[in-house]
């Protein structure tokens, strides 16, 4: 199954486009806006939750999310929205636990590109379901480390000490991951 | 394994963002100049945004949460010509209407205006400092856009500290504007600074800071 391009269906039903929406959110349409986050609160709040592990927590990124969302539309331009939205939103909570670290020196990974790459276009179709699929076909150490590596927001480091995996160990099953999601949305994509 | 397989897994780890900043680093300067690497990262890098797509879950935030979030855009849409600045919270925004004068406005989050009225500045080059009992908001106008990769970072340094505690990151605006809501208290807070740092923040300065803020005890 395949999704209708660039799009995603709201708790009500109505399915939106966001490249739509976020062309009208640059002039300043607050009900486009409105649209965007009854189809994609569940995502950003979902991301934030993982990642931080408190609701309260997870609220305010998700504010400061849909806000900054408002306030610099032009940040999106092209490729796979709810894929930047989570980048973004992962971003937001790893900013937040850095800024309440009881310990300065504690390690926080690099925040990754916000920037709207048009390579993600490839997989911007994908429904989500299929995505979690893929997945769930990983053996269950690579699929722990992609997830404990993107929701967790965990370092290399942190995700060999996590799993008591060597740390070479960990870097190559992320890529023997990493290429097998693609290898399979690939065969999706292209069907 | 040669070395450059290594190489090959570390742009999967930075794909994936599990890696820390000087490592990030490495792999983008080696990025510059090796094309077998940019192709592996151009390669996982959609994988890694199709899985962060994927993050739904079936928790849901409070309603009040869109009612706040709608209450400030349709706000920022009504009061100004001119495009809003990036508020990480609504409190955050009521200051502002508090430090533009523009009288008693009730906001969410337990907190009214008049309540702020209370809060003392603290005026610096590029802007001031709202010192609130829980947080301090830094208000900044005309801040010159920070360099490509590059964001601004916010630091404070706790009364008989030696060091500073990195804090929240930030971009102005198109006009140079923020409000960033620090998570630190005034009572406790002997200063706060601003520096530019790499996306993502530094856990110390790795710049001149552009901006020390002493927090007076009141």
């Amino acid at each position: 199954m395949r999704g209708d391009a660039d799009e995603a269906r709201r708790n009500d039903g109505l399915v939106v486009n966001a490249t739509e929406l976020m062309e009208r959110v640059r002039a300043r349409d607050a009900d486009a806006f409105e649209a965007l986050y009854d189809a994609y609160h569940r995502l950003v709040y979902g991301v934030a939750l993982r990642v931080l592990a408190d609701p309260a927590s997870a609220e305010d990124v998700t504010q400061t999310v849909f806000l900054k969302l408002w306030s610099s539309p032009g940040s999106f331009r092209e490729g796979n929205f709810p894929g930047w939205l989570a980048r973004v939103t992962r971003n937001r909570a790893l900013d937040l636990l850095r800024s309440r670290a009881a310990h300065p020196q504690l390690e926080f990974p690099e925040a990754m590109p916000e920037d709207d790459a048009l390579e993600d276009t490839v997989f911007a179709q994908l429904d989500r379901e299929i995505v979690r699929r893929a997945l769930g076909r990983l053996a269950d150490h690579e699929r722990t480390l992609v997830e404990l590596g993107f929701f967790g927001g965990l370092t290399h480091q942190e995700l060999a000490r996590r799993t008591n995996t060597p740390l070479g160990t960990v870097k190559t099953r992320i890529r023997t991951a990493l290429r097998k999601l693609r290898t399979a949305l690939d065969g999706v994509a292209a069907g | 394994m040669n070395a450059h397989d290594e190489m090959l897994d570390n742009v999967a780890a930075y794909a994936l963002g599990a890696l820390n900043a000087g490592e990030a680093r490495e792999v983008v300067v080696h990025m510059r100049t090796c094309e077998e690497c940019c192709a592996e990262y151009d390669a996982l890098r959609p994988v890694v945004s199709a899985v962060g797509s994927a993050g739904e879950s079936d928790a849901i935030p409070s309603p009040l949460l869109k009612a706040r979030i709608m209450k400030e855009v349709r706000a920022q849409g009504s009061r100004a010509k001119r495009p809003s600045l990036a508020i990480p919270y609504a409190l955050a925004a009521a200051c502002l209407l508090l430090a533009a004068g523009l009288g008693t406005v009730v906001v969410e989050q337990h907190q009214t205006i008049a309540e702020l009225s209370t809060a003392r500045r603290v005026a610096f080059a590029q802007g001031e400092v709202l010192v609130a009992p829980d947080r301090l908001y830094v208000v900044v106008r005309g801040l010159p856009a920070p360099p490509p990769g590059k964001v601004y970072q916010t630091w404070t340094l706790a009364r008989g500290a030696k060091a500073v505690t990195p804090s929240v990151t930030f971009t102005p605006d198109e006009h140079g504007d923020a409000v960033v809501a620090i998570p630190a208290s005034g009572a406790t807070t002997a200063a706060a600074a601003i520096s530019v740092e790499p996306a993502g923040g530094s856990q110390q300065p790795t710049t001149k800071p552009v901006a020390v803020i002493p927090i007076q005890s009141s």
